[in-house]
């Protein structure tokens, strides 16, 4: 492995240097959050319905009495036997933050088009407590997005991450927010995609403090991840 | 404790309502935002790419913890892995919320890290340091559902490395059985381990704290002030403890920004 070992007073050198820079990011960072709440949002006239351990809930309902709603669009098609392994890695970072989302005014969700039996066995399986419900028959993964038909499929060609594509695959990862006003009229304000999801992976931000950094293959990046009962002992 | 929600509310029914428009007014400023996320992803990659060149710092004390199977060496920390992260926390006697907790934000830290199994396969330990016995630590880490290995500083370790007063992540690498300082990091810098930063700033009001640029008529609170532990029963009481110790703590971390001197750092002191 490359290296170079210094003193001390040369370390903080290019520490000092480094930190310089990062807090340029930092600040560039607190500017794009700023362009977000500056989007514009649209009225949702759909009314869809989800099924959940509390029944059957509109979107509406999901807000939960707060605000503002995060939707994780967790890929999890009809015909799937488990839930994508790298949503599961991303499902593994929710539960800690949404300890204090609610105090944010924030409700947060996870919604896959799966039955709803099949994503509580998984998630059971997993150890996670965040909501999960199913928008199994309604529009709502295909309306942000995130799902695709088998004609996008014979097509090869899909809207993702606000581009046209080739089809990849049945599901795609996305997270999508929405805001309710005091009518009880429902907005969607944002959707990520792909690498807008970056920043929601905590153990990508403990890498990328190590000298060895996230160590990826470039074209696969997440080929080294696995469920986290899956990986060898 | 309901009166900051109704005020909260009613800010937020003045927010601007021009903002709502068609899907297709919708999709044109998204794309628009998009360009300029990719920007700073890319940036970031760049500025992980710099990490990654950092030089090395040799470890030469032989630094002494406390684990739940006694005592051990830094060395022993990584557990046989390549790489070690070290996030100082701060719980012990005087730090308010002892015995029953650690420092609120550092608790909010802990909260946040996910399963640690995707950081060990990329031969990655990471672990948490604070002066209080394991006996405590254990008791506390029960308590909140917290599964990351934590030891027990018995030495100049968190002198050394800059964690003395306040929190911070030092990480190292092993060659063999030498171990060596590459990263440090501390006041905002810690803030990109926590997701809930990065959740709020993907909603509409963001992180509802003042200091933030957000549009006119938005909710916002004093900066960090709505933190919480998570069992806290009285979430909004204005003398719990936590909010006594985060207000404390912002105004020490304003001294040790204004000014590096030792002295100052002394008396702003809060823990």
């Amino acid at each position: 492995m490359d290296r170079e070992v210094v003193t001390k007073q040369e370390w903080l050198v290019a520490r000092r240097d480094l930190l310089t820079r990062e807090k340029e990011f930092t600040r560039q960072r607190d500017a794009l959050s700023a362009a977000r709440r500056q989007l514009p949002m649209v009225k949702i006239e759909k009314n869809y319905v989800f099924e959940g351990p509390d029944g059957k809930e509109t979107l509406s309902d999901l807000f939960d009495g707060r605000s503002q709603l995060i939707v994780y669009h967790f890929m999890l098609g009809p015909d799937w036997e488990e839930g994508c392994k790298s949503c599961s890695y991303l499902a593994d970072h929710f539960d800690g933050a949404n300890w204090h989302l609610p105090h944010r005014d924030v409700t947060f969700v996870v919604i896959s088009r799966a039955p709803f039996s099949k994503l509580e066995s998984y998630k059971k399986r997993m150890g996670w407590r965040f909501k999960w419900l199913s928008s199994h028959g309604n529009d709502f993964n295909f309306d942000y997005d995130v799902s695709f038909t088998k004609e996008d499929e014979k097509k090869n060609k899909v809207y993702y991450n606000y581009r046209e594509g080739e089809f990849v695959s049945d599901e795609l990862p996305g997270l999508s927010v929405f805001y309710k006003d005091e009518n009880g009229d429902v907005f969607h304000t944002y959707s990520a995609y792909a690498r807008g999801l970056d920043i929601l992976v905590g153990t990508y931000n403990f890498l990328d403090f190590v000298p060895k950094g996230r160590d990826e293959n470039p074209d696969s990046t997440m080929d080294w991840v696995r469920r986290h009962d899956q990986y060898p002992a | 404790m309901k009166q900051k929600e109704m005020e909260r509310e009613t800010e937020a029914r003045e927010m601007n309502r021009s903002r709502i428009v068609s899907p297709q007014e919708w999709e044109a400023a998204r794309q628009q935002l998009l360009v300029k996320e990719k920007e700073l992803t890319r940036a970031r990659d760049a500025l992980a790419a710099k990490r990654r060149r950092m030089p090395w710092l040799a470890v030469k004390k032989n630094y002494k913890f406390d684990g739940p199977k006694g005592k051990v060496s830094l060395l022993d920390l990584f557990e046989g892995r390549r790489q070690l992260i070290v996030y100082r926390a701060f719980l012990e006697p005087g730090v308010k919320g002892w015995p029953e907790h650690a420092c609120v934000g550092c608790s909010m830290v802990a909260d946040q890290v996910a399963h640690v199994a995707h950081l060990n396969v990329r031969n990655t330990e990471l672990t948490f340091a604070s002066r209080a016995s394991q006996k405590d630590i254990e008791r506390v880490k029960a308590r909140m559902g917290w599964e990351m290995p934590w030891y027990t500083i018995t030495d100049d370790f968190d002198k050394d490395f800059g964690v003395d007063e306040w929190h911070g992540t030092n990480a190292f690498i092993r060659d063999g059985d030498s171990v060596f300082r590459t990263y440090f990091i501390n006041n905002r810098g810690d803030e990109q381990m926590g997701n809930t930063w990065n959740y709020l700033d993907i909603t509409a009001l963001g992180r509802q704290e003042e200091w933030e640029d957000s549009p006119e008529g938005y909710p916002q609170t004093a900066t960090y002030e709505w933190w919480i532990w998570h069992d806290e029963p009285n979430k909004t009481n204005e003398d719990r403890p936590g909010l006594v110790q985060l207000r404390a703590a912002r105004a020490y971390s304003k001294g040790s920004d204004a000014s590096r001197g030792k002295k100052k750092r002394k008396q702003a002191k809060t823990k």
